[in-house]
């Protein structure tokens, strides 16, 4: 058996030990690095106006069973994500593929009794204390890194020396591979919690901060956003962005009720899938002082496109600027930079820098 | 009071349920014209560029409605269920419309502090005496929160009693059964006896749907073309609701179907009492959306007795992507034509697709020369020429 899922920012590296702990049997080899060529593939096979996810997955897919991947894992939930599974599986069938297609969570969520009957039927090891364990593992490994990333985007921007930011976060993402309990995730932690407070940082006294919010996949996944996040911390801007697994994984059920409060009067009902956080978010980032915005959605999220009225009110009434940026199957690096370029400048000469 | 209703979206599925319970409660309706350029036109202007084409029309009908009624109705849909969800346009409808059109006092206030000057103007009784609000009600059946308690909830708005409400949403969800049950019985008698093709539109019998005489009253002969209507090829439509019978959209196409001689069935109006999920799940396995799964459901159900689909999306519509996707890859035995419609729509490209769509239908069935001796054809061709 060889197993495959397809790619979500660097989260392939706790989804792969995750894997590999409950199959040991089996060969886990995550897809090849997204590429042009990933993209091309699956936005040749998908349906025209299907959002930019589905194409990556899609791509995903085909390229790790063109590596010889036979059991394909996929989530779901949200929106239209959802409803993701049906369709891929039947696409990669028709092209002729021969596999298992494995759904662990849908619509309704993460709930353990069915990933553990899921991994049953694999022949997994499922017993619930190696499960657990494997599971919890996985999320304090995602919540570390969601850590370090925070840390590394607010102040990439101001690094004295060149890229030293993110030779260590290479570094770190290379460690956290072989992490295999929660002491040697422990170890991992001071270890890298040290090297990144040792790094010299050079913080001016009016430092630039955007908030990114927005769809999930776009905002998770750099090469699917463009490396908007390098862009800006090229630009010298500290960045803030709020959507990640943990956030994901950590929704508790009261959140969506808050949320809407957070995001009222601007909002009277959830709007769907990240909508309403979008706009909660982005109202509180313009009373908290942030000097932009980048709202950042495949083209065509109802959701993403639902939450756009309300944006442009609070960026009208907060008087901070919020950019729009669409991402689809066709999107040039240049116009992305030159518009981020455009953006950074504009807040500058609003700061008066 | 008036109520007004855009017709665009829900309308088109809920318009008896709407007029009647107004109707009840002694309030006056009023309708948004069918769509027009003009519609069209101020609804791209208030939306975002990437929000679906039926989003674009709804708000150009909002738009129409504001300052000729006292509220205009926009619900806010999520869920019937489980697994019976909404296309996620619903669930914030509402507040687009909300936070789009700002001459409208937001009923859930805005407080002063929060707005900027000029952002929300305080209605002022004297300079505008009627000002148009907004009025929803919502459905999330998986939260506890089902149709008729967002009905009493409205009507509690409007100032009418609780009993009241009840009895009037009752009442008109009584009789949206029956013109349902009506046009349902309606498309069954042009699946199964092809006729009626020129009269379709949204006209009801005066014949009580029920009686078995509207089952069997089908014409022997065609009196338009001239033809056994039996030999006339059947098509059925599939879409949404407010996509078939907006008269931008779906109606330019059926008119186009029909000229060229076929009758043409609504999926839509096909609805079942009760979902097959059997059917919903072979064709579209994992289908979680209601609107969409009744559309499987009479696709499943009746195909069989069509000679041809014609699958309309609008641009660019998410739920649609995946499930008429799904749909065409799994379902062989059924010619589909799958036709996208966005706001720069000519006529031309739709007539030029559905004829060739027809001629393959014709071919398959042997319908041969149908429509050269059809007396109306050779008429329609010159009309289409000047």
């Amino acid at each position: 058996m060889n197993i495959s899922f397809p790619h979500l920012g660097f989260y392939h590296i706790p989804i792969k030990t995750l894997l590999s702990t409950l199959f040991p049997e089996a060969a886990v080899t995550p897809p090849p690095p997204i590429t042009r060529r990933t993209l091309e593939l699956g936005a040749r096979h998908s349906p025209d106006f299907v959002c930019a996810p589905f194409k990556y997955n899609l791509g995903n897919f085909i390229e790790a069973l063109e590596n010889g991947a036979d059991t394909l894992f996929s989530a779901g939930g949200g929106c239209r994500f959802g409803f993701y599974g049906g369709l891929i599986e039947q696409i990669l069938r028709d092209l002729g593929y021969r596999f298992t297609f494995v759904s662990l969570f849908n619509a309704d969520g993460l709930k353990i009794g069915r990933i553990r009957r899921e991994v049953k039927r694999l022949g997994g090891r499922a017993g619930y204390p190696g499960l657990a364990h494997a599971l919890l593992l996985a999320f304090a490994s995602v919540a570390l890194m969601d850590e370090v990333d925070i840390y590394v985007r607010q102040n990439a921007a101001f690094e004295v020396e060149r890229g030293a930011f993110d030779r260590v976060r290479a570094a770190f993402l290379q460690d956290l591979a072989s992490v295999r309990s929660f002491s040697a995730l422990r170890k991992t932690d001071r270890v890298y919690a040290g090297r990144f407070l040792s790094l010299a940082v050079r913080r001016p006294q009016k430092a630039l901060r955007v908030g990114l919010v927005g769809e999930l996949f776009d905002l998770m996944e750099p090469f699917a956003n463009r490396f908007i996040e390098r862009e800006l911390i090229n630009n010298g801007i500290s960045v803030s962005r709020f959507v990640n697994a943990s956030y994901l994984l950590n929704q508790p059920k009261s959140l969506e009720r808050k949320t809407v409060k957070a995001a009222s009067p601007y909002l009277t009902h959830a709007i769907g899938a990240d909508g309403t956080f979008s706009v909660a978010k982005t109202h509180r980032l313009a009373r908290g002082g942030f000097d932009g915005i980048i709202h950042i959605k495949p083209f065509g999220c109802t959701p993403e496109v639902n939450a756009m009225p309300a944006l442009q009110n609070i960026s009208r009434d907060c008087g901070i600027p919020v950019a729009h940026f669409s991402f689809d199957a066709h999107c040039a690096d240049s116009a992305v930079k030159t518009r981020v370029e455009a953006f950074c400048d504009m807040l500058k000469m609003r700061k008066g820098l | 009071m008036k109520i007004g209703l855009p017709r665009a979206f829900l309308f088109h599925r809920y318009e008896t349920l709407w007029t009647e319970f107004f109707l009840r409660l002694g309030h006056e309706t009023v309708i948004s014209p069918p769509t027009s350029r003009a519609v069209l036109a101020e609804g791209i202007k208030r939306s975002v560029d990437e929000a679906c084409l039926p989003a674009k029309i709804f708000l150009g009908h909002v738009s129409y409605l504001i300052g000729k009624c006292d509220y205009i109705l926009i619900p806010r849909i999520e869920s019937f269920g489980k697994n019976e969800k909404t296309c996620v346009k619903f669930n914030a409808l509402f507040d687009i419309a909300r936070n789009t059109f700002f001459e409208c006092p937001r009923r859930v206030g805005l407080s002063d502090s929060d707005s900027a000057p000029g952002a929300v103007s305080k209605p002022d009784p004297a300079r505008a005496p009627r000002r148009t609000a907004l009025i929803t009600y919502n459905v999330d059946a998986l939260k506890g929160k089902h149709e008729m308690d967002g009905f009493v909830r409205m009507g509690k708005m409007l100032g009418t009693k609780k009993g009241e409400s009840k009895a009037a949403y009752l009442h008109a969800k009584k009789s949206a059964a029956e013109v349902d049950a009506a046009r349902f019985f309606e498309e069954l008698k042009k699946l199964f006896f092809r006729g009626n093709a020129h009269d379709t539109g949204n006209q009801l019998h005066s014949v009580s749907p029920l009686s078995p005489c509207a089952l069997g009253a089908a014409p022997s002969m065609d009196t338009v073309s001239g033809f056994p209507a039996a030999a006339r090829p059947c098509v059925m439509l599939v879409g949404h609701a407010y996509n078939l019978h907006d008269a931008f959209i779906g109606e330019p196409v059926v008119k186009v179907l029909q000229s060229l001689g076929a009758a043409v069935v609504f999926a839509d109006r096909l609805k079942s009492p009760k979902l097959t999920a059997s059917i919903t799940e072979e064709l579209t396995p994992g289908l979680y959306w209601t609107f969409q799964r009744e559309l499987v459901n009479a696709v499943g159900l009746y195909r069989s007795r069509a000679d041809g689909l014609v699958l309309i999306t609008a641009f660019p519509c998410g739920p649609d992507a995946l499930a008429h996707e799904l749909m065409l890859r799994r379902m062989s035995d059924t010619p589909v034509c799958s036709l996208l419609v966005d706001e720069l729509q000519g006529e031309g490209g739709v007539r030029t697709r559905l004829e060739s769509f027809m001629d393959i239908i014709r071919m398959k069935n042997n319908f041969v020369g149908v429509r050269e001796a059809s007396p109306r054809s050779a008429e329609e061709n010159l009309k289409m020429k000047t």
